[in-house]
């Protein structure tokens, strides 16, 4: 009885030696797909990897996106894109995510402009992303709070008794320190507004853009691939905003949130 | 009639060249079943008839005809062009038959016969060769005279004629159907100055153009400016201008007229200019009601014209949560207007949503009346795997032409549906992704997602500043407005060191002078700190005193109580039992918080 322990031990040791040689090898087998021109096979090799066995690591997700866009199906690989860049947004794979998304929004807007209605595959842009989406959130607020506490230590400096003869010189700093702080504020709050959108990516090959829930016709149709911004998920159907600025509903299984 | 499209009806101008020709262009000459193919027949030189061509297999969906002028060196040719549209019924080898001119009873020229190549439906259509050479023209043509370059040549539909008007210097004439039309049929119609070309005409002014009432008017682009040769009836020479043109549609049946032109030509030159007035007959069209003999339960009132359909899906095998795009076009000349999109008798396991489909409209409004396409898209979205059946899509129409009910219809189209699974279409492309792909197994399996920062510390950041600032002023205001009143302070914290001192007369067991001389005290210290009463005043004095501060009489006068029995405990301590000293530091405290409420340190005073 008293082997037991340790042969148990033994045979969870192999078991995960056993499970960590085969997860490699399924990834090579599905590196090896992608580059014999079987995207589907690799993108399925990739897509148990991620779910089944939770190795959703930024490598297996990039290498999914490139199988799912080589597959035909651009709105599973963009929003698996953007995953990689969320996990690790400073990471090296993340820039090779971004240079695939450019890659891919690129690819996609040359077949789309072959069509009678043109869609631009870009990243969703409105007036508030390009007001503040240029700066980090933190960077802005960082920003914002060096330039408040400089201000009001020009406030304190104008305030302090036998600042008198100072107060001349002080007086236009500190006005201009208070615009830049009034500046600054608004700017880490539209940047941390932008920060906030929920960005999803259409993986419908035509998804119907419908006006109101109870419509009918739909004002649009949208192409797979396309970022939107999502405003709401509610009763099946989700609320998108487009970058041109149309506005409607898409059932809730053609969109996903990366 | 229906087999032979004759052409001749669409001639009304005689033609002035000597040389005959006839020439037949098809292009494509490929098509599947369920595209149309553009046959251009041009017509040169002078002739009685036109025959054919015969197309047993075809059928004409729409027309249109021009007509162009060409004067070289001297010699003036005429070309008439008509271009129709015509689509399969059929797969195979499908034959055009020859276009015959015909003079005095004679074949004078012949068009040779073509072939169209009809595929079957969704069959890949071969490369398009390099543009073919033209068919070699028919017998009688020597030369193929080159056209004189206009944007948009006249086109000539035939029908009503000049004739007795023929000689005059300048004439206005309505060209439109010579035949009965239909309730709802678009008709062409011209308004034509003809002035001859030996007539100096100067300037033309518009001084009524036809209301045109009882119809539906769409006016088709003129240009007044534009002018072309015509020698009617083999008479003088003739400069022509269309003024108006356009198609109407009648409203009501019976005779309709279409109303006069009026305009004013200026002819001369400088020193011997006059102005000519000039207007266009009326012209009486007669309107007939659709038929209801024959008349289908789906005809649409007012769909009168000829039309052709065609139904395609850009894919037919798809998977669930995929959408198909079904395009349903009508194509032809009549009233598209009153064209509905079509009925979809789809099962319900297929969601069907319409698509604008407006922008891929054509409309084309010229004399020879309205022509175009409608498109109608819906995408269809099947909810379960399975084989889907588009039915047949069917379009009633009256054609004027036949004077019958006559109907278009499509092929039933098959969709099929798989499941969540792989996609059937999937594209096979080129080894190489086109993505950066990475190769590194790795190291660390599963990765958290970032946590966000609190957001509690920017806040910190940013408010605690503030709040020092705003401590500190507070605290500077506070010692400066004490250093400004000395009072004050006095003033405030009357009521606190009232109450601190019933606390400890509470409290502490004094003998019974002691407490209501310490009560005593304690309230009199407060109206001395409060409301600047001096002291060594009688209750009496201090009721006063009171009301003159504008405290409230019964507050006075309960004040001035509370002393008295103050002065009786004191003075008679045996007469006084315990009882009354609890109720009298309860009166005592509620007078000093009404007292202090009162607010005397105010602007205004107590009230």
């Amino acid at each position: 009885m008293r082997v037991a322990p340790l042969f148990l031990l033994l045979g969870l040791a192999a078991s995960t030696t056993a499970r960590a040689g085969t997860l490699e090898d399924r990834f090579r087998e599905g590196v090896d797909a992608l580059r014999t021109g079987r995207p589907e096979e690799a993108a399925g090799v990739f897509r148990e990897l991620a779910t089944r066995y939770g190795l959703d690591a930024p490598e297996v997700l990039l290498d999914l996106a490139v199988a799912e866009f080589e597959a035909g199906r651009p709105g599973p690989a963009i929003a698996a894109l953007h995953r990689v860049i969320r996990r690790d947004p400073r990471g090296p794979l993340a820039e090779t995510a971004r240079i695939n998304l450019s890659r891919a929004r690129a690819l996609l807007s040359e077949e789309a402009g072959k069509g009678p209605k043109a869609f631009v595959f870009s990243p969703y842009t409105d007036a508030w992303t390009l007001l503040a989406g240029w700066i980090s959130p933190r960077i802005a607020l960082g920003i914002f709070v060096g330039l408040w506490w400089a201000f009001l230590l020009g406030l304190a400096a104008f305030r302090w008794p036998g600042s008198g003869a100072w107060r001349r010189f002080l007086a236009g700093p500190v006005v201009a320190l208070g615009i830049a702080c009034l500046l600054a504020g608004g700017l880490a709050w539209a940047s941390d507004r932008v920060s906030r959108y929920t960005v999803g990516v259409i993986i419908g090959s035509r998804t119907a853009l419908l006006p109101d829930p109870a419509a009918l016709e739909p004002t649009l149709v949208l192409p797979e691939g396309l970022e939107v911004r999502v405003l709401e998920v509610r009763g099946g159907l989700a609320r998108v905003r487009l970058s041109s600025g149309g506005e409607g509903y898409v059932p809730e299984q053609s969109i996903e949130i990366p | 009639m229906r087999r032979t499209w004759c052409l001749w009806a669409i001639l009304a101008c005689p033609v002035l060249a000597r040389a005959q020709s006839v020439e037949v262009t098809l292009d494509p000459p490929t098509i599947t079943l369920e595209d149309t193919a553009t046959l251009t027949v041009i017509l040169e030189g002078s002739f009685d008839d036109v025959r054919g061509p015969e197309m047993p297999d075809l059928q004409v969906v729409g027309r249109s005809s021009g007509t162009s002028v060409t004067v070289i060196n001297g010699r003036m040719s005429q070309q008439q062009r008509i271009v129709l549209r015509i689509a399969p019924q059929r797969t195979g080898q499908l034959t055009i038959g020859p276009v015959q001119l015909v003079q005095r009873g004679r074949v004078i020229a012949e068009s040779r016969r073509l072939t169209l190549r009809v595929l079957p439906r969704g069959s890949p259509l071969p490369a398009s060769p390099p543009s073919p050479a033209p068919p070699a023209p028919g017998n009688g043509t020597p030369e193929a005279a080159p056209e004189e370059p206009q944007a948009d040549p006249p086109r000539d539909v035939g029908g009503r004629s000049p004739g007795r008007e023929i000689g005059r210097p300048a004439f206005l004439w309505v060209r439109t159907l010579d035949r009965p039309v239909y309730l709802g049929e678009p008709i062409p119609v011209e308004y034509l100055l003809y002035v001859r070309s030996d007539w100096p005409l100067s300037a033309l002014s518009m001084d009524s153009n036809p209301s045109l009432r009882g119809f539906v008017a769409e006016q088709a682009q003129t240009d007044p400016q534009q002018v072309r040769r015509e020698r009617p009836g083999n008479g003088p020479t003739y400069d022509v201008r269309t003024l108006w043109k356009g198609a109407v549609t009648p409203l009501q049946a019976g005779r309709v007229v279409l109303d006069p032109m009026r305009v004013t030509l200026t002819v001369g030159d400088l020193f011997s200019r006059r102005r000519v007035p000039i207007a266009s007959d009326p012209v009486t069209l007669t309107v007939l009601p659709v038929p209801k003999e024959g008349r289908p339960a789906d005809w649409v009132e007012g769909l009168v014209g000829t039309f052709g359909l065609r139904a395609r899906v850009d894919r037919q095998a798809l998977q669930v949560g995929e959408s198909a795009l079904l395009t349903v076009e009508v194509t032809g000349s009549g009233n598209l207007a009153a064209l509905k999109p079509p009925d979809l008798r789809l099962p319900d396991r297929v969601r069907v949503s319409r698509v604008p489909s407006q922008d891929l409209d054509e409309r084309v409004v010229d004399q020879a009346g309205v022509s175009g396409r409608r498109t109608f898209q819906f995408l269809l979205a099947p909810r379960e795997p399975g084989e889907v059946e588009i039915p047949r899509i069917d379009l009633a129409f009256f054609n004027p032409v036949t004077g019958k009910f006559e109907r278009a219809r499509t092929d039933p189209i098959r969709l099929q549906v798989t499941g969540s699974g792989d996609r059937p279409d999937a594209v096979a492309r080129s080894h190489e992704p086109r993505l950066i792909l990475v190769d590194r197994f790795p190291e660390s399996p599963a990765q958290d997602l970032p946590v966000a920062p609190s957001s509690g510390i920017p806040w910190g950041l940013l408010g605690f500043p503030v709040a020092l600032w705003v401590g500190l002023e507070g605290w500077a205001w506070r010692r400066r407005s004490l250093q400004r009143d000395p009072r004050a302070a006095v003033r405030r914290a009357a009521l606190r060191t009232a109450l601190r001192g019933l606390a400890e007369a509470r409290r502490a067991d004094l003998p019974p002078a002691a407490f209501w001389a310490a009560l005593e005290t304690l309230l009199r210290d407060f109206l001395r700190a409060r409301l600047d009463l001096p002291p060594g005043l009688s209750p009496t004095e201090v009721a006063r005193s009171l009301a003159e501060r504008g405290v409230r009489p019964p507050l006075a006068a309960a004040v001035q109580q509370e002393l008295e029995a103050c002065a009786f405990g004191r003075f008679a301590p045996s007469a006084v039992q315990d009882g009354d000293r609890q109720a009298a530091l309860v009166r005592v405290e509620q007078a000093l918080r009404e007292l202090d409420a009162a607010r005397p340190d105010r602007a205004g005073g107590p009230r």
